[in-house]
């Protein structure tokens, strides 16, 4: 059946017991109350502290058919999954779902453990790497579900993830549960997305490598929500959980992209003293930080402050006044991480406060500018970060669609053409963020404005800026690098891509 | 009370319905089906209300399905001013809206769920027209139209019927899914 934006979805589907199809942004109203999490004694002498992974595993009492979480703040170094799922296997469990908040191509020995039946669900974020392609070549019976950070914050709240335990890794935490995002040996800063499934799953389990006397405060997650406690030898790989610092690009396009979307934020209305923006961690997107802070510098103007996964540029930012306040659900890199430690105006944020769409107000609904990236975009705007061109799954959903639909201008910014491949087609492979919530595209050869944003396109008629309508553009494309020939798909639905609000917004399909 | 404080929304709701079917009608030339609650009052969502509505939704489906008629496109609106769902099916309008009609007729919560049906010009499927009465009242056995127009009964009245119902309802089919495993 076809939704709104003309995608074909199925009637049923595994996970839900009614399919919503994506209609409009907020066309979903919740409705009923949060799920709660369980009521606990631990009595004064009781200690949390387990010493190995199979007891642990025992004394929560995991059985086949359950579901457990995870967060991804360990990135690309994390050991935490990896050790977990390999305990869960050796002691014979079956049929396990796992909800961490993304997977990195680290997490490729899933593999093995979903051909062996140990894990036959997967809700993510992202999913990238060998497990993606084999996914994607229709590695699981139960299709994978991807959602958005906030969309996933919402999703545990409402109670349709019900998470039995997580497990949670902490580069620091005290004998009763207060855990911190810094170490002795390794530092990830934020634990932004962890914070709600400390609050809201049955059980609660610390995996630290770093286990310091009581109390370990102010705490990420506090003891009041964890149940058990456990010292590893290693929780990842530092180099692998935050690089150094990021680095400015030096790709000429790149740094054309950055100056175009500069030029036409500080042009949009939304410029002026207190404005606030969120830019990601890509290499134009990181320019644009970069050539912001000149044009702030020259007209004198201040943000009061700037959200999303936090990075150097941001940070040096806040600390030379440009920036009031940093709101960080995600550090990016070893300077952010140090920061949020250090200064008091750089808040950990959890996934909810970031960008849940149905608590009482999320901060993205606060955002005036937003930076975001796009492996393709159509002429309906509609965007794509999760499929490649080859129709493999390569990406993650993130904040993107949660900030382009609460901010108040989202700038899409993008190369052209990457390889031979061009970026603005006339239908994505798969549709992360509907069109209606995306305003401007900007890409080295030109800049197209969404002509539902009227006023923008009023305010553009007579700019520098090289303006475009969409097709042009893909047009431009096209004469370069010619059309791209169309994907083959089997019939087999191997993917759901979730709105923010839960409504189904598209599918990913097994490739041929 | 603040009855009147939701008027003007649920009116809006009403006519933003009204051109939307239209213009799907228009789209697809299809047959529409549009599913909504007759739900008297301001208070046209609540826990209890989408429970209703999905199953009506559901024994839409389990209906169409039946028949093997395919349903190309679904829209579900979930908002303050009530539940909505649009539906284009393959099938002539007539057909459908005797499908529907037998849903409100034999189904417990019947008199709660409100199927609208459009052809492909977007005229709509009155119950007349494919020789049915029309639908009676919730409480009484009087018209609808009769009793509304005369405010019967009060809206609390009404509302309570619903929920009794409603809760009987799905308690008995809890039941017997139970007796079924």
């Amino acid at each position: 059946m076809k939704n709104t934006i003309g995608r074909e979805i199925p009637e049923d589907i595994i996970w839900y017991d009614e399919v919503i199809n994506y209609s409009a942004p907020f066309s979903k109203e919740p409705v009923g109350r949060k799920i709660a999490p369980l009521l606990k004694q631990v009595k004064p002498n009781e200690s949390k502290v387990v010493s190995s992974l199979e007891e642990l595993i025992k004394k929560v009492g995991l059985k086949d058919g359950m579901t457990i979480s995870f967060h991804h703040h360990f990135r690309n170094g994390d050991y935490i999954l990896n050790n977990v799922i390999d305990t869960i296997a050796k002691m014979g469990l079956k049929d396990i779902t796992i909800v961490p908040s993304s997977l990195s191509t680290i997490h490729e020995s899933l593999v093995e453990h979903i051909k062996n039946g140990v894990i036959t669900g997967i809700h993510t974020s992202g999913i990238r790497g060998r497990l993606a392609e084999e996914i994607s070549n229709g590695l699981m019976e139960k299709p994978i579900v991807i959602r958005s950070h906030g969309g996933r914050a919402r999703a545990i709240e409402a109670g349709e993830i019900k998470i039995d335990v997580a497990f949670l890794g902490a580069p620091s935490c005290d004998p009763y549960g207060n855990s911190r995002g810094k170490g002795e040996n390794t530092i990830c800063g934020s634990l932004g997305y962890s914070k709600v499934d400390a609050a809201y799953a049955d059980q609660v389990v610390i995996i630290t490598d770093d286990l310091v006397p009581y109390p370990n405060c102010p705490a990420s997650i506090s003891q009041t929500n964890v149940d058990y406690v456990i010292k590893v030898d290693a929780i990842g790989n530092p180099s692998g959980i935050a690089s150094g610092a990021t680095r400015f690009t030096k790709n000429p396009k790149e740094l054309l992209i950055a100056q175009y979307a500069s030029k036409l934020i500080v042009n949009s209305p939304y410029f002026k003293d207190g404005f606030s923006f969120q830019t990601g961690s890509g290499g134009s997107s990181l320019a644009v930080t970069r050539f912001l802070k000149e044009e702030m510098k020259d007209k004198n103007i201040k943000a009061r402050f700037a959200l999303g996964g936090i990075t150097k540029p941001m940070v040096e930012m806040h600390e030379e006044g440009f920036i009031e306040q940093l709101f960080d659900v995600q550090s990016f890199d070893l300077v952010a991480c140090e920061s949020i430690i250090k200064n008091p105006n750089h808040h950990e944020i959890d996934a909810s406060f970031y960008a849940n769409p149905h608590n009482k107000g999320c901060i993205a609904n606060q955002l005036d500018v937003v930076i975001l990236s796009a492996l393709e975009i159509d002429t309906n705007f509609h965007v794509n970060v999760i499929t490649g061109s080859d129709g493999i799954i390569r990406g993650a959903s993130g904040g993107h669609s949660d900030t382009a639909a609460a901010s108040k201008l989202s700038i899409i910014v993008a190369p052209l053409i990457r390889g031979r491949i061009p970026t603005v087609v006339d239908q994505v492979n798969t549709i992360i963020t509907p069109g209606e919530t995306v305003d401007v595209l900007v890409t080295d050869r030109g800049i197209a404005i969404n002509p539902r944003r009227k006023d923008l396109l009023e305010i553009f008629k007579n700019t520098d800026l090289p303006i475009f309508t969409i097709e042009e553009l893909k047009e431009k494309a096209e004469k370069v690098v010619g059309k791209g020939r169309p994907i083959e798909y089997l019939e087999r639905v191997v993917g759901i891509v979730e709105y923010r609000d839960g409504s189904i917004i598209d599918v990913i399909k097994q490739v041929k | 009370m603040n009855e009147n404080k939701n008027i003007e929304t649920i009116l809006r709701a009403r006519e933003k319905r009204y051109f939307y079917q239209k213009q799907l009608v228009k789209e697809y030339k299809k047959t529409l089906v549009a599913l909504k609650l007759n739900i008297p009052g301001p208070k046209k969502d609540g826990e209890l209300y989408r429970e209703i509505f999905n199953n009506g939704l559901k024994l839409l489906k389990v209906s169409l399905n039946k028949a093997k008629i395919k349903m190309i496109f679904k829209e579900i609106w979930n908002k303050s001013t009530g539940s909505e769902a649009f539906i284009i099916v393959d099938t002539d309008a007539i057909k459908t809206k005797k499908i529907c009609t037998e849903i409100e007729e034999t189904d417990g919560l019947g008199r709660i769920y409100d199927f609208d049906v459009m052809d492909a010009l977007g005229n709509s499927i009155s119950r007349e027209s494919i020789g049915k009465e029309q639908r009676k009242c919730f409480l009484c056995d009087k018209y609808v139209w009769v009793c509304s127009r005369t405010r019967a009964h009060s809206i609390d009245e009404m509302l309570t019927f619903i929920e009794k119902t409603a809760k009987a309802y799905f308690i008995k089919n809890k039941r017997e899914e139970i007796k079924w495993q």
